[in-house]
């Protein structure tokens, strides 16, 4: 492709609509930013809830993320690699956390694995699980996120060219050492991407955890939580400060992150 | 492009019909508690059968919720808090016109799921450290009433979970996820799921029920109808009937 990267005039209806369309994003930004109490910004941070919170979203959304991938990668593999009845169908219950309401997928969690649910009681005499517990929320936020991985990674193991793994089988590689030697390097910026997606999608989890998880400061009470239920009530200040943190993170994660990975435009 | 064209026309076709943006004129907005969600659906039905020209609405959830939606113009006629401190402020803020106009009390209850697995006997139950338990949200008046009685028992509660309202906090009790929830005793009447367990009398909580106007309200006579019909009509024995306290007149 030889075609100029900058259009030299851009067509005056793509820039209008984009720029309308932009307000949509820019003005949340701003009315939170001036609801924003930046006086007394220091000591609302320092705020029990908000350093609870800030721990119990780090710690969670970074698990998830890893899991997902843990999981995710090996269920992209088998969807797009291997021939079998029922695939459509697979695919579409591994990613049907993205379309579903979060606040379904938490009561469905709880139908399954609360402890009058399907394997609930089961689990928990055997391991002890909880799902008012950091597990619980570590559990809700992997359903959620891990559509975006397994979605991201089978895309780009469907892209690539599949004749470096045929050639690295004639030379005698076994299954797994073409996975691990060929296909994972060759996949690894969309596993990447996917990587920050489903821990972007952790990050912001709320539905799934306080239905699932419940809601307790310092064992499950994230920040999506922490913003929800401070919003409600008399003192509004930790949940602006929350939601401005919110804010900070994602963008930091989401400029610094996507040029280091992809190059900078 | 085809599809554009339907986006557009849709687009076009809901901002000419009055339904998906305007409410109508006969419509009666109220906002309401979380905890009078049953109550006021029956009055809502009574009441619609006997005013045939007014829908009521209802909108219900946390009460601290439903006051930030009025200070942000939400389309309110009537406002029902379960604390009389938050109608107070939204009064004093000019969003609410008072006098408010009591209508019920409430009273906190243990709810525990059917049968009482736990065996759960009173507020000092929830010291248990091997029970999972659950309150509201100190954000939500059920939540402040609750941590109210804990404190003037003496008790430290291990707590479970906080939930955001009193219904969400029942649902877990009612489907045998926690082993007891401090809710209203109106709450446990309208879950047949849950059991009552009441509390003692030292550790006893209750809260009054108020009912204002918004300043912003579009239908005041049917607004004032209905309150007059929750004070002193049918609605009084219909909030009696879900076991609400009634309050004198």
């Amino acid at each position: 492709m030889t075609a100029p990267r900058t259009p030299s005039r851009a067509p005056r209806a793509l820039v209008v609509l984009s720029l309308i369309g932009g307000t949509l994003f820019v003005l949340p930004l701003l009315g939170l930013l001036t609801e924003t109490p930046w006086s007394r910004l220091g000591s609302i941070l320092s705020d029990d809830i908000v350093v609870d919170a800030l721990v119990l979203s780090a710690v969670t959304s970074i698990a998830a993320a890893v899991l997902s991938a843990l999981f995710g990668v090996p269920i992209a593999w088998v969807l797009s690699r291997l021939q079998f009845r029922g695939r459509a169908i697979a695919r579409a219950i591994v990613t049907l956390p993205m379309v579903l309401p979060p606040v379904v997928g938490g009561a469905a969690l709880l139908f399954a694995l609360g402890r009058n649910g399907l394997i609930g009681g089961f689990l928990n005499d055997v391991t002890g699980f909880s799902p008012f517990s950091v597990w619980g929320v570590i559990l809700a936020n992997t359903f959620v996120a891990m559509p975006f991985l397994i979605l991201t990674v089978e895309g780009a193991l469907n892209g690539i060219d599949r004749r470096h793994e045929a050639a690295a089988q004639t030379l005698g590689a076994t299954d797994l050492e073409v996975f691990r030697r060929i296909t994972l390097p060759m996949i690894a910026p969309s596993l990447k991407a996917g990587l920050l997606l489903a821990w972007a999608r952790s990050l912001g989890e709320f539905g799934a955890t306080i239905t699932f998880a419940g809601n307790l400061q310092g064992r499950t009470q994230t920040l999506p939580l922490a913003v929800f239920v401070n919003l409600q009530s008399a003192d509004r200040e930790p949940a602006l400060a929350i939601s401005l943190i919110l804010v900070a993170i994602s963008l930091t994660v989401l400029v610094s992150l996507r040029d280091r990975w992809w190059g900078a435009r | 492009m085809r599809l554009g064209g339907f986006a557009v026309g849709g687009l076009a076709l809901c901002l000419l019909a009055t339904s998906c943006s305007a409410r109508s004129d006969d419509d009666l907005v109220v906002f309401g508690a979380a905890s009078l969600t049953d109550v006021l659906q029956a009055a809502e039905e009574q009441f619609e059968q006997d005013n045939p020209g007014i829908d009521v609405v209802l909108n219900l959830g946390g009460s601290n919720a439903l006051r930030e939606q009025i200070r942000s113009g939400a389309d309110a006629d009537l406002f029902i808090p379960a604390d009389p401190e938050i109608m107070a402020e939204a009064i004093a803020a000019g969003d609410v016109d008072g006098p408010e106009t009591a209508i019920a009390r409430n009273e906190l209850a243990i709810a525990v799921p059917a049968g009482n697995p736990a065996d759960v006997q009173s507020l000092s139950d929830f010291a248990r450290p091997e029970l999972l338990l659950g309150i509201c949200a100190s954000a939500v008046p059920c939540g402040q009433l609750a941590r109210a009685a804990f404190a003037t028992s003496d008790i430290d509660p291990s707590l479970d979970t906080e939930e955001p309202d009193v219904r969400s906090l029942l649902a877990k009790v009612a489907g045998g996820e926690l082993d007891a929830g401090v809710v209203y005793i109106s709450d446990v009447a309208a879950d047949p799921r849950v059991e009552l367990v009441a509390l003692k009398a030292w550790e006893q909580q209750s809260t009054t029920y108020v009912i204002a106007p918004t300043s912003g309200a579009t239908n005041a006579a049917a607004a004032k109808r209905f309150v007059d019909f929750l004070q002193q009509g049918e609605g009084r024995s219909i909030i009696q009937q879900f076991g609400f306290g009634s309050v004198s007149r």
